[in-house]
């Protein structure tokens, strides 16, 4: 393969993996649980800014970008920590949007959520750098390599990593749907108010 | 506090072109049980059509009918031929807003093929501005306020004083029950999407009148506006939508003006969550009730 298709074939395995993750993820909330959430972009959005936060390093008044904090966290942490801020902003607006309210009114909620999501990002320039987004995050673990984190043996490196976190996350959700949590969630989807109550599930 | 009287006059404005709109997509969603999120796209080709009447020199009236007349029959045809055959084959509620958003995205493609991303403004005489006391109108905005009060009015002997409008009420309160009572409900929803299609051309016409330019996509942002006035009123309810829109196009147009601009649409999101968790089903809700859209 001429290097440009390698960069082309690469680049697309790594979307490929990115999205695989997120279905797994959405299928897990509407295939599972019955949820039909709108707002789903905006935690994978609040991971992706956490993530580039969190390795950009100390934000500086004087820098052509703007954003709060900032840090030089090695490879996996900005990982976790992103997983970890996605699943508490999904507890939160979990918390106060699927309470009261039947399926419909939800998907509308969640829609609305994730326009407040929107309209906050791109309008506080201080917070994430508005609609110019962050640029120049660092590539995990390429200063370890030594290798250029623009070539092709960096591309090919970075596939195997979306591969290995994407064989984590498969063994991550097939341990939730598998589990007594999975059973639980499914009849929650199957009737909510007769069999999960009646089982002694609680929401 | 001249800020706060003109933003107000901006604000009831705006709730004219949003009750206009929300009242025809909550009696869709009440006679039919669609969430016609390719309401606002249907506006934007209705907004084109009264674009193309204006360019021949025939007039604002003229377009809001052309406009009203396009919704009309286009909503109509969009039921028979799309959402119809899914609803038979028993696609259900998320799958119709699914189809639905689906439509959207086609209209708005289409549109944006034959008309480009350019904008447009309708070939209308400038608007002269007016005192009326401590508002200043544009004539545009008069004539939209007067529309939208005349349709509002129209919508309301209609629902109460005909023989139709008892039809409706009954099919969206409960479409078996009306058809056991001898309720022609196939045609009652015909001329449900009939209607609400004419209201969403107005309203697609009136929207581009109202601002300087449009394009393809002026009314899919608008489509969200409309979901909140709807869903805040308690959707399927259409006196529900009105007090709705007011509510949402004064809070929006008044906090742009006091707080700061970018986040006029933010303040009314908030106030439909704050509202949904108080009242999880609306401000008004005897069908939203019925229809059990609450969870016990």
């Amino acid at each position: 393969m001429s290097l440009a298709w390698q960069f082309y074939v690469s680049t697309l395995l790594i979307y490929v993996g990115v999205d695989i993750m997120a279905v797994w993820a959405l299928n897990l909330q509407l295939g599972v649980a019955g949820v039909l959430n709108f707002a789903f972009i905006v935690f994978q959005a609040a991971g992706a800014y956490t993530a580039a936060v969190v390795t950009l390093g100390p934000a500086s008044r004087t820098g052509f970008q703007h954003y709060v904090g900032g840090a030089n966290w090695p490879f996996p942490l900005p990982v976790l920590t992103a997983a970890v801020v996605g699943a508490v902003l999904a507890l939160v607006i979990g918390l106060f949007s699927l309470r009261r309210l039947r399926n419909d009114y939800q998907a509308i909620v969640m829609l609305v959520v994730s326009l407040i999501a929107t309209l906050i990002a791109t309008n506080d320039v201080g917070l994430v750098n508005g609609s110019n987004g962050l640029s120049l995050v660092p590539k995990p673990l390429a200063s370890v390599l030594g290798v250029s984190p623009y070539g092709i043996q960096y591309q090919w490196f970075f596939v195997g990593v979306t591969a290995v976190i994407c064989v984590l996350a498969y063994w991550f959700i097939n341990r939730i749907t598998s589990s007594p949590l999975g059973r639980s969630l499914r009849a929650m989807r199957d009737n909510e108010r007769i069999s999960a109550r009646g089982s002694g599930c609680s929401r | 506090m001249s800020v706060f009287w003109a933003s107000l006059g901006f604000g009831v404005v705006t709730a004219s072109i949003l009750a206009i709109a929300a009242v025809g997509f909550t009696l869709q969603f009440g006679a039919t049980n669609i969430f016609n999120l390719a309401y606002g796209d249907v506006m934007s080709a209705a907004a084109f059509v009264g674009y193309l009447v204006t360019q021949a020199h025939l007039g604002l009236w003229a377009a809001l009918l052309a406009g009203g007349a396009f919704g009309s029959v286009f909503s109509a045809l969009l039921n028979r031929l799309v959402y119809a055959p899914f609803i038979r084959r028993g696609t259900r509620l998320f799958g119709m807003i699914i189809v639905s958003i689906a439509v959207s995205l086609m209209l708005a493609n289409t549109m944006q093929a034959i008309w480009g991303a350019n904008f447009y403004s309708l070939a209308i005489p400038p608007a002269r501005p007016f005192r009326i006391g401590p508002f200043i109108f544009t004539t545009i905005q008069l004539v939209i306020i007067a529309i939208a009060i005349a349709a509002m009015a129209g919508v309301h002997l209609l629902l109460r004083h005909t023989r139709l409008g008892r039809a409706m009420r009954a099919t969206a309160n409960d479409a078996t029950l009306a058809r056991n009572c001898g309720i022609r409900t196939d045609l009652v929803v015909d001329v449900v999407w009939l209607l609400s299609g004419f209201l969403c051309g107005i309203g697609g016409v009136v929207l581009v009148a109202n601002v300087t330019s449009f394009d393809y996509g002026t009314g899919g942002n608008f489509i969200i506006l409309i979901l909140t006035a709807a869903v805040l009123g308690g959707v399927g309810q259409p006196y529900g939508a009105m007090l709705g829109a007011l509510v949402i196009g004064v809070a929006s147009e008044v906090s742009a003006a006091i707080i700061t601009p970018a986040y006029k649409e933010l303040i009314a999101f908030v106030i439909l969550v704050v509202v949904l968790l108080i009242r999880p089903q609306g401000i008004l809700s005897e069908i939203a009730a019925q229809k059990e859209v609450v969870a016990a």
